[in-house]
């Protein structure tokens, strides 16, 4: 499914059309009568044609472009984009390589975000919706693919767009495009990274993709550090599930490095006490705070009733702390229980387990198979126990 | 390989005046019952002339026009001679007049087709829908094409695709500028947006599904009515018994010799973060009472703090008014 332009006009009609909307900008006639050489009288026939896609170009910068306001200007830029396809033939050719037409579009991008009561001014959206539209234009296979989603990034980059914008819509299909334009595998990983980093909540969705990402193609040092550092400052508490085969395998091949052992530390249940370099300490060890008081409900698989004094000391200094640590576990997920503040004890219902890939699971899964078990027998009878309980009342009330 | 899928970050400007500039993408979600309509019609028409089958989509959508919920479609006759086209306008205006009538607070979505490709001649419908009375104006029409048919004219599985039409070139207003044009054209680029097809809710499944297997129940015993196959009504939960039995066995079978892939450990992590922690409350009774209880006082708590907080501001906003109303 691709955009398809549906012009009921000819080149020459759409030539007018543009002349006539860059003459409004500038209050003049100049620019429509220089466009008139280019055309053929009568037979609208267009001459001279690598004169005019120098012209055009030449017009569609942002001196001309930005003063459209922001209804006027992307339908201008489709006409100029579609006005450069005909002379040109391909879309490659419009926008592919250092193009100077995308080049002027990138400078229409305002360099802050324009107020709440301006709605003239063209916003980042607009710039990004031409974009989105010339990707839809390049055959999947054409890798200046690359070059437009590299520029939509640029975009987001330079300006206050939210994530979310982007985050399932180009996230969910980036690896898709790339691998159908034939990028390398180091392109493509190196595209993601980018577009991962621009993310600066570390949402779950990102981690997510994250994940899907790690699934496929392996990292190295730097893109484990990308990793750890997007992990441990994003709110998601337990991020073992970010652990697969492949990224198992980028920490033991490097064990030794101390922004990887905080992460093992971490994802193990350890309380930390250092971060990388350039990470906030205080959020990362409440977090942390929460993963070691799921590995201790772990540890004491035994217990489903919990004094609190029975609890480390380092995790809280108090009840107050404690119960605060509690409520902020159950918050994010890790733990479900119920708080007994009268009685000082913790009623434990249900703990994230904390498994990694690149570990010896057996125990799990052994586990995992009892209670399955013991949850197919408890199942067998039901209804007919069911039954014999409703014919036995309905027994009793008739005699 | 199949084809890529296309992107969409925001809706493109569109002409439509009351279309507010969008800061996010648009959302089509098609209603079964829309989407089987459609299909019946289109499926309805003669093969392998291929004739142009068009209608009206019908439903809400949001007051900033990025989301689109089709509940329901009619055909509208149209007749395609060579390059011209002429839309039964008055067909289309009575049964959207009919269907208000039913459904007041649905409007004019946009249109559907099934059309091979987008050319002039969708330009040229999709114009008819956005401009004018009883069409999708002030707001952006879309446009849902269903393509049945492969480059060798065979019959293949239905492709749904859903469009809007985006603005190129001047603004069909015309107040560009000042120099101004009555040649304005019907230009559109058609961008594809997402949709979803939305079926029902969990009650009308079950509802469905009890219907199916009451009339499987009767057709085997081969009673003329439905209303036998639900005196036994220990059926349903049996049946529900047999299949969560069914399930747990296979996931045991699967987990019997598990590999250390990347969806196994996934898998293992959902079942041991749901299933290992087992409160032993819950094979015991007078534990879970205990519990049941403890969790009631804590709702009635919140119920009493909700209720005193609510008190204290409609308290303070009585004061206020008073010695407004006092000093005023």
């Amino acid at each position: 499914m691709t955009s398809v332009i549906v012009v009921d006009n000819d080149l020459a009609g759409c030539l007018k059309e543009y002349g006539q909307i860059i003459d409004s900008v500038n209050e003049s006639v100049l620019f429509s009568e220089s466009l008139q050489p280019f055309i053929k009288p009568y037979t609208n026939e267009i001459i001279n044609t690598s004169e005019l896609k120098t012209k055009i170009v030449e017009s569609s910068s942002p001196k001309n472009l930005a003063q459209l306001s922001d209804k006027e200007f992307e339908p201008a830029f489709n006409l100029i984009v579609y006005i450069l396809l005909q002379l040109e033939g391909s879309i490659e050719k419009v926008v592919g390589g250092n193009s100077q037409v995308v080049q002027n579009l990138l400078d229409c991008n305002p360099k802050q975000a324009p107020s709440l009561r301006d709605r003239k001014s063209i916003k980042s959206t607009s710039i990004l919706s031409v974009l989105n539209t010339i990707f839809n234009f390049i055959p999947e296979t054409s890798r200046t693919r690359i070059t437009v989603l590299e520029k939509i990034l640029y975009i987001y980059e330079n300006s206050s767009l939210d994530f979310l914008l982007m985050e399932s819509s180009i996230g969910d299909n980036l690896v898709q495009w790339l691998a159908k334009t034939g990028a390398s595998s180091d392109e493509i990983k190196a595209l993601f990274w980018k577009f991962i980093t621009l993310d600066k909540k570390a949402s779950l969705g990102s981690l997510q993709l994250i994940k899907k990402f790690t699934s496929q193609y392996t990292l190295n040092l730097e893109q484990l550090h990308t990793l750890i550092k997007f992990a441990l400052v994003s709110e998601v508490v337990d991020v073992s599930f970010l652990v697969n085969n492949n990224v198992a395998q980028a920490i033991q091949a490097n064990s030794s490095d101390s922004v990887v052992q905080i992460f093992v530390d971490y994802t193990s249940g350890k309380l930390l006490t250092t971060v990388p370099s350039g990470l906030p300490l205080e959020p990362i060890v409440q977090k942390s705070k929460i993963l070691v008081l799921a590995k201790f409900l772990i540890d004491n698989d035994d217990k489903l009733v919990f004094n609190y004094s029975d609890f480390p000391s380092t995790l809280s200094e108090s009840p107050e702390q404690f119960e605060m640590l509690v409520v902020n576990s159950l918050k994010a997920g890790v733990v479900d229980g119920r708080l007994s503040q009268s009685d000082q004890k913790f009623y434990l219902t249900r703990v994230n387990r904390l498994i990694l890939a690149g570990h010896d699971n057996s125990k799990n899964w052994d586990a995992v198979r009892r209670i399955l078990n013991e949850w197919k027998n408890a199942l067998e009878n039901i209804d007919e126990i069911v039954n014999a309980s409703r014919e036995s009342i309905v027994n009793n009330n008739n005699a | 390989m199949a084809d890529t899928p296309s992107m969409h970050l925001v809706r493109p400007t569109v002409a439509a005046l009351a279309a507010l500039l969008a800061s996010g993408p648009c959302k089509i979600k098609v209603h079964n019952v829309a989407l089987f309509k459609i299909l019946e019609i289109v499926a309805k028409q003669v093969h392998p002339d291929h004739k142009r089958v068009i209608g009206t989509m019908l439903g809400y959508r949001s007051e900033d026009g990025t989301e689109f919920e089709i509940r329901d479609a009619f055909m509208v006759p149209c007749t395609e001679t060579g390059e011209s086209l002429a839309i039964d306008d008055q067909a289309h205006k009575t049964f959207y007049k009919l269907y208000k009538k039913a459904h007041p607070k649905e409007y004019v979505l946009g249109w559907f087709g099934s059309g091979k490709q987008i050319d002039t001649t969708t330009g040229l419908i999709h114009d008819f829908y956005s401009k004018g009375a009883d069409s999708a104006a002030p707001y952006p029409a879309i446009h849902l094409n269903v393509d049945f048919v492969d480059d060798d004219q065979n019959v293949t599985a239905p492709s749904i695709s859903t469009y809007i039409g985006a603005a190129i070139g001047r603004p069909a207003s015309g107040k560009i500028g000042w120099k101004t044009s009555s040649s304005l054209n019907n230009s559109y680029i058609f961008t594809p947006i997402p949709h979803e097809i939305i079926t029902g809710s969990v009650t009308e499944k079950l509802a469905l599904n009890g219907l199916c297997e009451a009339v499987q129940i009767g057709t085997e015993s081969g009673a003329s009515s439905v209303s036998g196959a639900a005196a036994s009504d220990l059926s349903y939960l049996s049946s529900q018994l047999n299949a969560v039995s069914a399930t747990i066995t296979k996931l045991l079978h699967h987990i019997e010799s598990p590999s250390t892939s990347d969806a196994d450990v996934d898998l293992l992590r959902l079942l041991s973060n749901n299933l290992l922690t087992k409160p032993h409350f819950l094979t015991d009774v007078s534990e879970l009472k205990l519990h049941f209880m403890a969790h009631n006082q804590d709702v009635i708590m919140i119920e009493y703090l909700t209720k005193v907080v609510k008190e204290q501001i409609e308290l303070s906003a009585r004061l206020t008014a008073g010695a407004e109303s006092k000093y005023a």
